[in-house]
């Protein structure tokens, strides 16, 4: 058989943290797995685990899904990726062959499972409360415009009493008002909130240039929300977007359909208290939009494992109601590698793409734009840019370690990287070159992120 | 404009008088048509447009300055991409024996790592300077053009650097790393760069480009170390004489022969008369010390004072160190086995050590087996690494599976055998050591587990890797007695797997 496009580095993205990688790997010899064999839609083996019984594993290829009769409840456990991992390393060890009983029934349930699902979707939505919905929510903005207002006061006293004077203070400065914005649930407003602190604590020469920037985006939000009844409609959905308050899903798929060849750019993770959450990048090969699609999970419990960067499908995106980039999928057809990266062929390009994007939403935040042909290089020796084709450059903020994994890959000449832009510099996320593709982001070195997921739970 | 409205920021508007700051024009006439405020929120006001006005006109520099030229093609293709992800985890887990052997398996088939791992695989070299060579003999043009931009990686000379230029102004591992390279194709350049700037080494470096030259060493460099035994400096003088030591015709040798020949008196074993007018005698050696301590010996790198040992004995082993140890052979018209087994009474030791150490420096594979295999009865039953590693690979081959077969040496002899050497055991070797330590397991001897415990563990490198169907098949760790040694014998197979898959990525 053949490996169907799954490499070693996709399927340890699947890993939920980093010992679950690791015993997988273990797992994914040989020696361990009898019984093994598969055909176009999956996988499947036993492997001897310390019961008397060795355990039943399959894997489900094309999204995947995995299947185990192990006690793990980690998700994937170790067998499922042990059995994917040796089959991305030796898909002609698993020898084509006719489901066994315990792999066709599964399947079967799988299938029966996704028809009832996409038929109850067909169904109309049950009618909502909409009274009561109104009063829960007119009760929580009355919480907010509280928050926001002893939040006006503390803002006026930094600038009054200097920006300089802040620092000193440490982050529990911040931390404290970021808590008191969460109780007045406006968990968006808690995090800018904590960005500050993070900025200040941070340091550096110039740590206030930023810190200001970040002041005055806070302000702007203060100023839109209290006049959020003479905002044009998408500019509130903006601001009730960045307050944190979530869209019901079924309003999100009411949106427009935005139907195009999505291509997956870049993914990373990042931690809320003990929420995982999982950032894809795509970009809209005719429309030429990017889009942001989130997922979250709990504790040890593996993303969606389907966005893999590198891949591209058909399909149809709702964009959330606002000038945001964050995105749903409704529908999507069959995953395939990205030939050639769609994407901006000059810097200025690109940083136009972004400001188009920002002039209509403030507090836009780094959008992630994929950019052709561009070379990163050193100016005077320790600054690193990335350098388009016209020889225009932009200042680039890499990852620990990962400017000279790119300086290495592109021997000096120009390959396609995705970029996380935000108006001053840009963060390459991932390299584009020839077949490799390369993520650079936090997201990349999966042990690590996955030690610190197992340290939160 | 950003610097103002900083300014006022940072001291405080309480402090900087109002915040109207300046604008671009175009944010200037919509921040004129606000409402007046305080002034915190006219600088915030201000502020926020002026950062929406630059991150909205973010443009990208013009830069048609001097860039670093690109690299040239590599010279090699590729490993395969298994072989890459191996290389990854190896990297990874920090584990530098198969990382040697990957590195030696890709400089054979003539593959280069992916250029993704090659940053990860340099900073490893900065980490383990033992790594350097065999890493920077793989890493291929993209490799050098790479450590020429990162002074942390500049621990190796490029192929296309000019040797002179990096002898003036390398830094001193590049200086090292061009020498030893000069050495193995023109030792006399070497020597004649070394000449040139001999003054301004410091003694460390001294003693390092000495002992370099033990590369390409031969009896062209004698005046060179000759002059170097007047260093003031005792450990290049020490470095000089021991590679003096290492030329038998050098005057050094011949200086220490003729110093130690008083001191050894031979007698020949004498065999009865058929008269029986005399008794036989068997071969027989008379060892002298050495009196007083010459000052002269000094300058031949031989140290007055001893740590442990009594002092005039430490003399005459070093001088015998000095001495290759067929001069014995050829002067006694003994073979080496009865030249070793002379060393008998109170100075078999010395006589042994100094054997030892002569052998390192000039070996001899009699002298070395004969050694090796007194090591077996003497008080020290271990084998001598260092002899071990000057046996050729064949030699080495076939004296390990003589002694494994034999059963002649214990179970750290075999231990010895097994890890001490850089031959890649060959499966006749591999499978008489298994037979051994299975025979050894099927004893069920308690004292022994513990040093088989590490022996399996050990073994997990040296073994040839396509033992492992043989090895898996039949060490069931169900069942007694492997069972005892479940986790070692399952790492001996996961190691060994890896290793098999190595070597199936790089020979196919």
């Amino acid at each position: 058989m053949s490996s169907a496009g799954w490499s070693r580095d996709r399927v340890l993205q699947l890993a939920p943290d980093a010992s679950s990688a690791k015993s997988g790997q273990e797992l994914a010899s040989p020696r361990k797995w009898s019984g093994i064999g598969g055909d176009e839609a999956a996988i499947w083996g036993l492997c001897q685990g310390s019961g008397k019984n060795p355990y039943q594993t399959i894997v489900e290829l094309s999204e995947p899904a995995f299947k185990c009769s192990c006690p793990s409840r980690k998700f994937p456990c170790k067998h499922g990726l042990g059995l994917l991992l040796q089959f991305a390393a030796g898909p002609e060890n698993f020898p084509r062959a006719e489901q066994p009983a315990w792999v066709a029934e599964w399947l079967t349930a799988r299938a029966e499972r996704a028809k009832k699902k996409a038929e109850a979707a067909e169904q109309p939505p049950k009618p909502v409360d909409e009274e009561a919905q109104a009063a829960r929510r007119a009760k929580r903005m009355d919480r907010v415009t509280a928050g926001l207002s002893s939040l006006r006061v503390w803002i006026d006293d930094i600038v009054r009493d200097g920006v300089a004077a802040v620092q000193p203070r440490g982050y529990t400065f911040f931390d404290e008002h970021a808590r008191r914005m969460i109780d007045a649930q406006a968990p968006g407003v808690a995090r800018m909130i904590a960005d500050l602190g993070t900025t200040a604590s941070a340091g550096g020469k110039d740590w206030h240039v930023p810190f200001l920037r970040q002041l005055s985006s806070l302000h702007l939000f203060i100023e839109a929300y209290g006049k959020l009844d003479q905002l044009p409609p998408a500019t509130r959905d903006d601001v009730l977007a960045t307050l944190g308050i979530a869209m019901p899903q079924e309003q999100v798929l009411a949106a427009p359909l935005v139907r195009d060849t999505w291509h997956i750019t870049a993914q990373e993770v990042e931690f809320e208290e003990k929420l995982r959450v999982q950032k894809t990048w795509l970009f809209g090969t005719t429309t030429r939009r990017a889009a942001l699609h989130l997922s979250f999970t709990h504790g040890t419990t593996a993303f969606d494992a389907s966005f893999v960067v590198g891949t591209q499908f058909d399909g149809e995106l709702c964009f959330f109601p606002g000038n945001g980039v964050r995105a749903a999928v409704k529908t999507r057809g069959a995953s395939q590698p990205i030939e050639a990266l769609a994407g901006f062929d000059g810097l200025d390009a690109a940083c136009d793409a972004y400001s188009q994007l920002l002039a209509r939403q403030p507090w836009l935040g780094e959008v992630a734009l994929p950019l052709r042909a561009v070379t990163p290089a050193r100016v005077d020796g320790s600054v690193w840019v990335l350098r388009d084709s016209g020889f225009a450059t932009l200042p680039a903020a890499f990852a620990p370690g990962a400017a000279w994994q790119a300086l290495a890959v592109s021997g000096g000449r120009a390959l396609d990287m995705v970029c996380a832009i935000d108006g001053a510099k840009l963060r390459p996320l991932t390299i584009f070159a020839g077949e490799e593709v390369i993520p650079l982001g936090s997201s990349s070195s999966l042990p690590m992120a996955a030690a610190n997921a197992a340290a939160l739970v | 404009m950003t610097t103002e409205a900083l300014s006022i920021a940072l001291i405080g508007t309480s402090r900087g008088g109002g915040g109207d700051i300046p604008l671009p024009p175009v944010a200037a006439d919509a921040a004129g048509k606000l409402p007046p405020t305080s002034p915190e929120r006219t600088l915030l006001n201000r502020a926020t447009m002026l950062f929406a006005c630059q991150a909205c006109g973010v443009k990208p520099a013009s830069a048609e300055g001097e860039w670093e030229p690109p690299c040239k093609p590599d010279v090699h293709p590729p490993c395969s991409p298994r072989a890459a992800d191996i290389l990854h985890d190896l990297l990874t887990d920090n584990a530098r024996e198969l990382l040697s052997e990957w590195l030696q398996l890709a400089a054979a088939a003539k593959k280069r790592p992916p250029h993704r791992l090659l940053p990860v695989l340099l900073d490893y070299a900065a980490k383990h300077p033992k790594c350097r060579e065999p890493i920077s003999a793989v890493v291929d043009r993209r490799g050098e053009w790479l450590m020429s931009q990162n002074p942390e990686w500049q621990f190796a000379a490029s192929a296309e650097d000019d040797p002179e230029q990096v002898w003036e102004t390398g830094t001193h591992a590049q200086r090292l790393s061009i020498f030893q390279s000069l050495r193995r194709t023109e030792p006399h350049r070497a020597r004649f760069f070394l000449a040139k700037t001999w003054n301004d080494e410091s003694a460390d470096h001294r003693a390092e480009f000495v002992a370099a030259c033990l590369t390409g060493l031969s009896i062209d460099d004698e005046p060179f170390l000759e002059s170097a035994l007047d260093d003031r400096s005792k450990v290049v003088r020490a470095a000089a004489a021991d590679l003096l030591a290492r030329l038998p015709q050098s005057k050094l040798v011949g200086r220490v022969i003729e110093r130690v020949a008083p001191l050894l008196t031979y007698h020949a074993a004498a065999s009865g008369s058929v008269l029986r007018l005399k008794k036989s005698s068997s071969a027989r050696l008379d060892v002298e010390l050495p009196k007083d301590y010459d000052k002269t010996w000094q300058r031949d790198g031989i140290e007055e004072k001893s740590a442990g040992k009594g002092q005039k004995q430490w003399w005459l082993e070093q001088m015998l160190g000095m001495i290759p140890p067929t001069h014995w052979s050829k002067t006694w018209n003994l073979p080496p086995t009865e030249c070793v087994s002379l060393a008998e009474g109170d100075y078999a030791s010395v006589l042994l050590d100094g054997w030892v150490k002569a052998s390192e420096r000039n070996p001899d594979p009699l002298w070395i087996e004969s050694l090796l295999r007194r090591g077996f009865t003497g008080e020290n039953s271990r084998l001598n690494r260092v002899l071990l590693a000057a046996l050729a690979p064949e030699r080495f081959l076939a004296f390990a599976l003589d002694v494994l077969r034999s059963k002649e040496g214990s179970l750290v002899t075999c231990s010895d055998l097994i890890n001490n050497h850089n031959v890649p055991l060959n499966m006749e070797c591999g499978r008489a050591f298994l037979k051994r330590v299975g025979d050894l397991a099927a004893t069920g001897d308690r004292q022994d587990v513990s040093i088989l415990w590490h022996m399996i563990e050990q073994c997990a490198t040296r073994l040839p890797p396509a033992l492992y169907d043989e090895l898996a098949a039949k060490w069931d760790i169900e069942r007694e007695p492997w069972s005892t040694y479940k986790r070692q014998v399952e790492a001996l197979l996961s190691t060994l797997d890896v290793r098999r898959q190595m070597h199936k990525e790089f020979c196919s």
